[in-house]
């Protein structure tokens, strides 16, 4: 063999050897894993077991203390702490989430019966006072002790058997009594029960959702997991095993070591059953596992106790078959509903009743394990059961009891009636049965009454209702029946069963009171019913609509003229007025529960008993807050606002002629200011009328707080306030305030979750200073406002957070500006305006690449108006929206033109942030430019700074509309607002021009040149063209191109020429 | 057949006498000097034994604990001692265990010692002698981690036995006197045991003030201590919720009530048996039952007061 060879067969037994190793290296942690996990199940399976055991004893009211509860709790966290500590990633999905599934099982088990604990003591403690009660409560009203021990007799019914509890019948039962006879004890009982019935139907739900959740399918979850991933490495193992196996040969030796591992591991294993058996062993519960062969597996000392007969016989091995053959003739087998099954149950049942004959109960169940063996549980429920005995032979009791009892065949042959049927109906035992109940027929009830109760019966179901009966001896008497089927095991009706009860007496009574309860439950008047000392034994419906207090909440306690602790003269005095006159009434006020106030009319009267003591009172009281009210309110409403709360136009007119008035006597000084808010219009629309109302008063606040007491706030209308301020030195004081509220309301304002800038114009006018004559008191008062209006509107058209005192020139102001006004609106249909265009050029090549657009107006008579001017004119009356489209439509067909005649340059057009407010936007830009059939790219709009300092996202979503078109958008006269570039980054915005201010003394003026120069390198980091505007030397020119600025503006390269001109003189170029 | 043997098991009482802890000593030995350690508190001036001072009975009998700089806090202070069996830990539950009090609790509130743990670690480090004894137990010295295992292993230790309701639990029918066993008589039947049972007398579960009247209509105070459970679970239900107080120290820990608002022992039995029990309970029911509650009462060597 050649050298090659051996190095060969050496490098393949390391290989195998390596391979080997890997697998028994698998194994061992595989069993060593599986055996931890075993422990693991094992442990949480008991904790279960036990606090399932806890659970049923805590709903039966037999859990002793809860300190096993709290051991489960902390238990239950240790393994969860060692789980959390085990390597997870060593177990599949599968084995994790039923791990985690049973914990979680756990975990909602135990928040259950955490909910369940006080409610245990709640109605512990209430279901062994209530005897105690009911004696009380019997004693003082004998005529109620039956009906209120049929009553508790039903509660305890419902402890044993919960599927029976009614609450809201027993408690309407409870409550009926309480209305008809009142009495501290009764009261007592009454809350004692309602809180018997609250907690025992939350309860009987708790322990509803525990046992949904079911007992052992956590585990049976974790079981199968665990056999399905034994199986899965049983498979994998068996794989690489034969593969391994023609190879292992080699490593005889090696693996003998290994395998000595193995074995310890598999002890580990053997250990962690020998562990589960203890923690079998100590269960309360009988506990017996057999294999797939039906052979015992285990039982523990529980199980031998369980079942004695079984002895010595019960050991390892044992065949169950045995054991059932030496159990049979001790058992006798049911369902938890009583009915029969054989022993034991074939198909088994989930879980069955064992009753053995040396009268122990137990709740069995047999199931089927992962390994086809048979897990036996038992658990000895006979305490449970001879409660149920002791109910059965309290219903005998109730049989017995002087409640009448008949019962009839299905075809309605009496059977059976109880010696109080007999006394009853004065007929014997022996002349009933084989006759019919009809034979006692009064003759009140006709037939149809009678067909409902045989349908209803018949139906299986139970009728209630009330005959008329004649007794033997011929005198009528009223019975309240109640009659129900009676099955047999398979659910036929074999019988119906009648109970009654002689209610002749009651009848009459409750006659009489349903005619008092029905005046005490109608009325209007609250009315409080107390006993001697003042404590409220009832009150009626309208004392709760009046006072917003329930029954519940007052009965029992003192009321409210009756308190000790509400020492008050008033109340001192109507209790002497009463001791002595036996009655009172008069207006008190008092406190709803909701704390407001309410005036009342109030008598109150003592009651008497056959002593002539003094047993009770009766308080009688109407709202009379109402009528007190509506007068304030009319009276309110007519003078203030009410959305702010400011006087209204009314209140301030009065005000401000009270105000002249005083000045001209005291010869004072008096301001009015008018106040405007600035952005309240686009607030509205943007952010809807319950933002604008939030504003409004929100501002009112403000102005409010910004003046004098002394000083009047009113609301004008809409968005106008107006201010007097009284008794002033002079204008400095008006001036004072003035800006004291421009301050005020041009802070933000947080609305409806942002923070919204509005800001405010104001107008102010003086009296005496501002007025010439002084006549008329009315005439100097709109005077005055129209003053104030008038600085107003000119504070306004300074663009806003402005004030303006009236001076006498403004109406001279705004006489001409409402003439310019007037012409305006006829100039674009006399062809006034023109559009004048000024060249914008590339300063390297020095050819024209853009015309900027520029409106002229030429006045009939005035010639030339100011742009400026007749621009403002028509932005405040809103005619700019004429003036722009038109503008527009006349520039795009200008430059159109232009291009067809072979100038092909773009057009620059100025856009007013008012054209917004009047609905121009990106859909009708759209359309214009495609009527003018010019490429949207060679438009630039320009706008303001001052619109991008809005900073809405109503002005981006304009803007971003308009973008869209295609078209370019500057920013105008950049520098002169307060825009920073970075600012710029969040609009699309495409160019700057650069204001002609900052041009005009460059290069010499280091400042502006230092400014430029900044300017242009962040636009030419943001990636923004930049033009100059105003360039008229060309020492500004080679300044500009030299720092990089490319597009220049000015008279330098010409001045706006009109349309003709233009083209004369760039066209040629 | 085997005889067969059957066990006639009486009705066991539902309070059971108290434990001796199984604590390690040297464990506990550190827990019981951090306890008493100011340098636990922000500015050195407050220990664990400020508010539950060890030798009155755990707690500091004001109506509401101050902490650092005379701050008042929102509840009154439980006494320490008995608490290794409880439920949960403070008043609303706050804490699931022991561990997560001392690790959440005082040691950073801001009215009770206002610190932080890497500050408090960081201080005690400089301190030669305990970070060398502190090596000696853990192999990783002074953590966090080790100060709470220390200070959870002391308060677990601090278990009062041996009271003269124990002896009498075990037999010793002369332990009690026939006025506190009448007590006990009446504790039973009159419901108080339904919420306070088990070895700490209480502690195991949690209850709603005013169960049978609303307790808060006539007595609430600051409203966040009020609202009990619900702060922690944010359930509606588990308002006014809050963990039932283990009665083992109750006489030596006035005041009493969440808030300290009770001054008397007798006044709280009978607001008790009203709001709770729906029942208004005769003096010399309160006086049997406050007898009674002087019973259970045991022994701890640093527990210098009311041990009969």
């Amino acid at each position: 063999m050649k050298p090659s060879h051996h190095a060969l067969i050496l490098l393949l037994l390391l290989v195998v050897a390596l391979l080997s190793g890997i697998w028994f290296h698998k194994r061992l942690g595989d069993e060593r894993r599986d055996a931890r996990l075993g422990d693991l199940s094992a442990r949480l399976r008991s904790l279960e077991v036990s606090l399932d055991r806890e659970m049923v004893l805590l709903a039966t009211l037999r859990l002793a203390d809860y300190d096993g509860l709290v051991d489960i709790r902390k238990q239950l966290e240790r393994e969860n702490q060692q789980l959390r500590a085990l390597d997870s990633a060593a177990f599949t999905k599968v084995l994790n989430d039923a791990l985690n599934t049973q914990l979680n099982l756990l975990q909602r088990k135990l928040d259950l019966v955490e909910q369940m604990k006080y409610r245990v003591a709640v109605i512990r403690n209430s279901l062994a006072y209530l005897p105690e009660l009911v004696q009380q409560a019997g004693a003082a009203n004998p005529a109620l002790e039956l009906q209120l021990i049929q009553l508790l007799q039903k509660i305890y019914q419902a402890q044993i058997f919960p599927d029976m509890l009614a609450p809201k019948a027993l408690l309407a039962q409870a409550r009926a009594l309480g209305e008809a006879f009142q009495g501290v004890a009764l009261v007592a009982v009454r809350r004692h029960l309602a809180e018997v019935l609250k907690q025992s139907q939350a309860l009987n739900e708790l322990v509803r959702r525990f046992e949904a959740l079911g007992s052992g399918h956590g585990d049976a979850a974790l079981q199968a997991a665990r056999a399905a991933d034994r199986a899965r490495m049983g498979r994998w193992n068996l794989a690489a095993g034969l593969a391994l196996a023609g190879l292992s040969i080699w490593l005889l030796g090696w693996l003998w070591i290994t395998l000595r591992h193995l074995e310890r591991a598999r002890n580990q294993a053997e250990r962690s059953r020998a562990r589960l058996a203890d923690a079998v062993a100590s269960l309360g519960e009988g506990f017996a596992l057999f294999d797939q062969n039906h052979k015992l597996v285990l039982a523990n000392p529980a199980f031998s106790e369980f079942y004695p007969w079984l002895g010595r016989l019960l050991r390892p091995g044992v065949d169950r078959k045995v054991l059932q053959r030496l159990l049979r003739p001790h058992l006798r087998c049911t369902t938890p509903r009583g009915e029969a099954l054989s022993c034991p149950p074939g198909q088994a049942p989930f879980t069955w009743i064992e009753q053995l004959d040396n009268g122990r109960w137990y709740l069995a169940s047999n199931r089927t394990t992962s390994e086809g063996g048979e897990l036996w549980v038992r658990t000895d429920i006979t305490v449970t059961r001879e409660a149920a005995h002791e109910l059965r032979k309290l219903e005998r009791a109730m049989e017995q009891s002087p409640v009448s009892i008949v019962i009839t065949d299905v075809q309605g042959r009496i059977e059976y009636v109880n010696p109080k049927f007999e006394e009853v109906s004065g007929y014997s035992a022996a002349e009933l049965i084989g006759n019919r109940p009809s034979m006692l027929k009064g003759g009140d009830l006709n037939d149809d009454d009678y067909a409902d109760l045989w349908e209803t019966i018949l139906a299986g179901r139970e009728w209630k209702g009330v005959f008329h009966n004649r007794r033997k001896d011929g005198s009528m008497y009223w019975e309240s029946a109640r009659i129900s089927p009676i099955r047999d095991e398979s659910g036929l009706i074999t019988h119906f069963i009648g109970i009654k009860e002689d209610i002749t007496q009651l009848k009459a009574y409750q006659e009489s009171l349903r005619l008092s309860a029905t005046v005490f439950e109608a009325t209007n008047e609250g009315i409080i019913l107390t006993d001697a000392q003042g404590r409220v034994r009832t009150v009626n419906p309208a004392f709760s609509r009046i006072t917003g207090y329930s029954a519940e909440e007052v009965l029992g306690r003192p009321a409210f003229l009756f308190d000790p602790d509400r020492p008050s003269e008033m109340l001192a005095r109507v209790r002497q007025e009463l001791q002595r006159r036996q009655r009172w009434s008069g207006e008190v006020t008092e406190q709803r529960k909701d704390g407001s106030w309410y005036h009342q009319w109030l008598s109150v009267t003592s009651l008497h008993n056959a002593q002539g003591q003094v047993s009770g009172h009766v308080i009688i009281f109407s709202d009379i807050t109402r009528h007190k009210a509506d007068q304030a309110r009319i009276l309110y409403q007519a003078n203030y606002d009410l959305l702010t709360g400011l006087p209204n136009r009314t209140l301030l007119m009065d005000r401000l002629r009270q105000a002249v008035r005083h000045a001209r006597r005291a010869g004072c000084s008096m301001a009015v200011i008018f106040v405007d808010l600035d952005r309240f219009k686009s607030i509205n629309d943007l952010h809807g009328h319950g933002v604008g109302d939030e504003l409004l008063q929100e501002v009112a606040g403000r102005l409010r707080r910004a003046v004098r007491e002394l000083d009047t706030v009113a609301r004008f209308g809409g968005d106008e306030f107006v201010v007097l301020l009284h008794e002033l030195r002079g204008e400095q004081d008006a001036a004072l305030v003035a800006n004291k509220i421009i301050d005020a309301l041009s802070k933000p304002f947080r609305l409806g979750g942002r923070l919204l800038s509005v800001g405010a114009s104001l107008g102010v006018t003086l009296y005496p200073r501002d007025l010439t004559e002084d006549d008329d008191l009315d005439a100097v008062c709109t005077q005055l406002l129209s003053h104030a209006d008038m600085a107003m509107y000119q504070a306004k058209g300074r663009g806003g957070g402005h004030l303006c005192f009236f001076e006498r020139a403004m109406e001279e102001q705004i006489r001409r500006n409402l003439q310019l006004e007037q012409d305006l609106r006829h100039a674009l249909s006399r062809n006034e305006l023109s559009l004048h265009y000024q060249p914008i050029v590339d300063g390297r090549s020095g050819r024209v690449v853009a015309a900027e657009a520029l409106m002229r107006w030429r006045h009939p008579r005035l010639g030339q108006v100011e742009p400026a001017r007749f621009i403002r004119v028509a932005e405040e009356t809103g005619l700019i929206h004429q003036l722009g489209e038109w503008a527009l439509r006349e520039a795009l067909a200008q430059v159109r033109n232009w291009h067809q005649q072979g100038m092909v340059i773009d057009l620059s057009l100025n856009l007013s942030a008012r054209q917004r407010d009047r609905g121009f936007g990106g859909g009708m830009l759209a359309e214009i430019l495609t009527e003018a059939g010019l490429p949207a790219h060679h438009l630039t709009l320009e706008i303001t700074e001052n619109l991008l300092l809005e900073d809405s996202d109503a002005v981006l979503a304009w803007l971003h509309g308009l973008k869209e078109t295609g078209v370019h958008l500057a920013v105008d006269d950049f520098g002169t607002g307060y825009s920073s570039l970075s600012y710029l980054k969040r609009f699309p915005v495409d160019a700057l021009k650069v204001d002609r201010s900052f041009v005009r003394d460059l290069p010499q003026d280091d400042g502006d040149a230092t400014l430029v120069k900044a300017i242009l390198a962040m636009a030419r980091s943001l990636g923004l063209k930049v033009v100059a505007e105003g360039v008229e030397q060309p020492a500004q020119r080679d300044f500009l191109l030299q720092e990089g600025c490319r597009y220049l503006q000015g008279y330098f390269y010409g001045p706006s020429l009109p349309a003709e001109t233009f083209f004369q003189r760039f066209g040629k170029t | 057949m085997a005889q067969h043997r059957v066990v006639v098991r009486p009705a066991p009482e539902p309070i059971q006498p108290l434990v001796a802890p199984d604590e390690d000593p040297a464990l506990v030995a550190l827990g019981r000097r951090l306890f008493s350690d100011v340098r636990l508190s922000g500015n050195d001036t407050v220990s664990c034994a400020h508010c539950h001072p060890l030798a009155i009975g755990g707690a500091d009998r004001l109506p509401r604990s101050v902490g650092v700089n005379g701050r008042e806090g929102r509840f009154n202070a439980p006494t320490v001692y008995n608490t290794a069996g409880y439920l949960a830990y403070f008043w609303n539950g706050r804490a699931p265990s022991l561990e997560a009090l001392i690790r959440h609790g005082p040691l950073q509130t801001f009215h009770e010692m206002d610190s932080s743990w890497p500050a408090v670690v960081a201080k005690l480090r400089r301190d030669a002698e305990l970070a060398a004894d502190f090596r000696k137990v853990f192999t990783d010295g002074l953590t966090a981690d080790n100060l709470v295992a220390a200070l959870a292993a002391f308060v677990r230790s601090l278990v009062t036995l041996d009271a003269p309701f124990d002896r009498w639990l075990r037999g010793d029918m002369k332990a009690l006197s026939t006025e506190a066993l009448r007590g006990y008589r009446l504790f039973k039947s009159r419901g108080c045991i339904s919420c306070h049972q088990g070895r700490a007398v209480g502690g195991n579960l949690f209850a709603p003030l005013g169960v049978m009247g609303d307790y808060f209509a006539d007595h609430g105070g600051d409203p966040r201590a009020d609202a009990g459970r619900e702060v922690v679970t944010g359930r509606i239900e588990d308002r006014h919720l809050f963990r039932v107080p283990s009665l083992r120290l109750v006489v030596l820990t006035p005041p009493y009530f969440h808030d300290g608002r009770v001054k008397t022992l007798e006044e709280a039995v009978r607001l008790m048996g009203r709001y709770q029990l729906g029942r208004e309970l005769p003096d010399e029911e309160v006086e049997a039952i406050v007898t009674f509650l002087h019973s259970l009462i045991g022994h701890h060597p640093l527990l210098e007061v009311g041990a009969q």
